[in-house]
């Protein structure tokens, strides 16, 4: 249809509308470039882009809904006795789960963003980052914490307060054999895990540093071939100025018995002359030597000085080159070590997760409301503001 | 402690095989040995550029004393007395350099000792002077693993970054994967009794379920702290160890100086990648899409 293919068959007038749209392209193309920047500038400087938040800002905002929403929702329903409190109990203890459950789901994708921040959080404050294993609270802590209620279920006293729900005092009161075990069983498993995951991480700084020792190993020997190298070519450089110094003398030599006969012309011709006359040029022959002399040891000093530049330049080079392969070398294996320290991390969250979700399928709703209870304070107690304001300006030495 | 019964091993190790080997008696091994010294000591300084010993010819029966014979070899005498305390001086230097460098971790390594307070010690385990990415690269309960200091000297060893008579010996193919493991051992055993800190006593603290009826709050973390404190020292002590065992018991005095070099080395390697790796990457963030419905973020 049309034969001038790839040219437009209707192009626009240039008109005044044409100019308006091209300008306000132009302002649409300046604004998006600036918000560019802007975003640029973002990243550069707080290292997140648009569509990313700081982890920081997930966990406060968790915890917040954790300590003013979904722990007062569980106590007021724990303490309620109407006959549909174990339906929202229920549903309670579901929400109250699932926080925990996101919680660890999105430390795993923070892990992958950069592993090294969520093993050493800077979110958690100065009182919690002794008791943090591997970034957060240790799996044994949640069995522990639950084998406290059994342990108490033994000893407490059977003073009941009206105010509180029945079932939810007597939860504890009697767990039965089959808790008991399951517990057991699943402190077992952990038994087994824990040091493993450990180890693993032990292991992957091993290969780091196996890694990155063997390298420098590499280097330093490639270091003392230069060394090598270093005194061959000082051994050249020394041969090649024998030759020269001996070529030199040579043409020094043939310049001389070229000059003697010469020499003995103008003696001849002093002896003739007189020997007042003789003195003179013998004098003046002599002075033209020492010049010489001092000429070449000139020239000698020169090219020592040059050569030892030269070295210190291919030395200051090749150290250089060294370093920056160093670099390199713990880049990559640094690398591959996070990568490591990712799945060692995804891994006790896991366990974490698992160990939560296990202790709910085997207690009864109320159960695992006391459970869930104890665990949402044991957190929410670490952020105590006049607890830690006391902790900041205690005095006490250990 | 296992580790003093372990330590006579790698001596025991290098006098067997040198015996096994060249089959002489102990006065041979001895003169081996002493070789050995002046020749780390003489790879330090300038090199002498004569090693051969040379076999002075007794004075031959009849021949008569001289004035200039003996003024000979008085002066070669002087000479070559004057090159061993050049070596001994060498020697000593070094020598002197690898205490301070000791005493540098000694003090590093004491800072848990000392007495702290509570809320430094979150500084202890995690200190705020040293990136994340470098304490998940090397870390253990604050500093260097223990067990990680000898990997890096046996690694080190195998990669011919020592002298030649190291990578071949029976210590570093034999002892040292012992103490390496003998050492791990110990880390465990200290994880074990952390675990028991983070999982157990941190239900007595204030607001957990077994807390103590009686006594401030403050009185009642203190004595949890204070068990934290006693596994950070038993750690920090374990370090010392594998670098004083490493440094003074397993290398030459040339060895340790090249491992010390080592060690600072790639401690400044990593610790440059790792203030570029965090600046690079910026506050660790999540990608909004990939959260779940229900997140507090959304």
């Amino acid at each position: 249809m049309f034969k001038a293919i790839g040219k437009d068959p209707f192009p626009p007038p240039l008109t005044h509308t044409h100019t308006h749209i091209t300008h306000s392209i132009y302002t649409h193309f300046l604004f998006k470039k600036s918000i560019t920047q802007f975003s640029f500038f973002i990243t550069a400087h707080f290292g997140f882009k648009k569509s990313s938040k700081p982890f920081k800002d997930y966990y406060n905002s968790w915890f917040k809904t954790l300590k003013n929403i979904l722990l007062l929702q569980l106590r007021n329903a724990m303490s309620s006795s109407s006959t549909s409190s174990t339906i929202l109990l229920a549903s309670h203890v579901e929400v109250m789960h699932q926080h925990f459950l996101n919680y660890y789901e999105t430390l795993d994708l923070a892990a992958s963003n950069d592993v090294a921040q969520v093993l050493y959080p800077d979110w958690k404050n100065r009182f919690e980052k002794p008791f943090l294993w591997l970034g957060d609270l240790h799996p044994y802590l949640f069995i522990n914490l639950l084998r406290s209620f059994i342990g108490d279920s033994e000893n407490d006293s059977d003073i009941f307060d009206e105010k509180q729900n029945w079932h939810v005092v007597m939860a504890w009161k009697s767990p039965g054999k089959r808790l008991t075990n399951r517990v057991d069983q699943i402190e077992c498993g952990l038994r087994l895990m824990v040091p493993a995951l450990a180890a693993r991480a032990r292991d992957a700084q091993a290969a780091f540093v196996k890694k990155v020792a063997a390298e420098w190993g590499r280097c330093e020997g490639r270091n003392v071939e230069t060394k090598g190298g270093v005194e061959e070519a000082r051994a050249r450089d020394f041969d090649e100025h024998e030759a020269a110094s001996k070529q030199h003398a040579q043409s020094t030599f043939v310049g001389k018995v070229a000059r003697e006969p010469r020499r003995k012309e103008e003696m001849k011709g002093v002896m003739v002359e007189g020997a007042a006359g003789g003195l003179h040029a013998q004098a003046a022959f002599f002075e033209k030597t020492a010049r010489e002399g001092r000429r070449k040891d000139e020239m000698k000093g020169a090219v020592a000085e040059f050569a030892e530049r030269e070295r210190h330049v291919h030395t200051v080079a090749r150290e250089g080159r060294r370093k920056e392969e160093m670099r390199r070398v713990v880049m990559e294996t640094a690398a591959a070590e996070m990568e490591e320290l990712v799945g060692v991390f995804v891994d006790a969250n896991r366990l974490r997760r698992s160990v939560l979700s296990d202790i709910l399928s085997f207690t009864d709703v109320y159960q695992a409301a006391v459970f869930l209870e104890a665990l949402a304070q044991f957190l929410v107690g670490f952020r105590n503001r006049e607890l830690l304001s006391q902790f900041e300006k205690c005095s006490l030495e250990l | 402690m296992k580790r003093p019964s372990s330590l006579p091993i790698l001596k025991q190790f290098e006098g067997t095989h040198h015996v096994d080997v060249n089959n002489k008696g102990k006065a041979v091994l001895k003169d081996e040995f002493d070789d050995y010294e002046i020749t780390d000591s003489e790879r330090i300084t300038t090199p002498v550029i004569c090693r051969t010993i040379q076999n002075w010819e007794s004075t031959t029966r009849g021949e008569e004393f001289s004035w200039g014979k003996q003024g000979l070899w008085r002066r070669e005498q002087i000479n070559r007395a004057a090159k061993l305390e050049k070596q001994l001086k060498a020697r000593w230097a070094v020598d002197g350099l690898i205490e301070e460098e000791l005493n540098r971790f000694r003090a590093q390594y004491n800072r848990a000792i000392v007495p702290t307070k509570l809320k430094d010690m979150a500084q202890l385990i995690m200190p705020k002077w040293t990136p994340s990415p470098e304490l998940a690269t090397l870390a253990w309960l604050g500093d260097w693993r223990p067990s990680t200091i000898l990997d890096l000297l046996q690694h080190l060893a195998h990669s011919s970054a020592f002298s030649k008579s190291l990578p071949d010996s029976v210590a570093i193919e034999v002892a040292l994967p012992q103490l390496i493991n003998e050492l791990r051992i110990e880390e465990a055993v200290i994880d074990e009794e952390m675990a028991e800190i983070q999982s157990n006593c941190i239900l007595h603290l204030p607001f957990g379920p077994n807390k103590a009826q009686k006594g401030a709050a403050m009185v009642c973390i203190q004595s949890e702290f204070k068990k934290i404190h006693r596994v950070i020292t038993k750690a920090q002590n374990l370090r010392l160890e594998a670098m004083e065992m490493a440094v003074k018991k397993v290398l030459s005095r040339t060895d340790a100086a090249e491992f010390l070099v080592a060690f600072a080395g790639i401690q400044d390697l990593v610790h440059q990648w790792a203030t570029q790796h965090k600046l690079n990457t910026g506050p660790v963030s999540i990608r909004t899409k990939a959260l779940k419905s229900g997140s507090p973020l959304k």
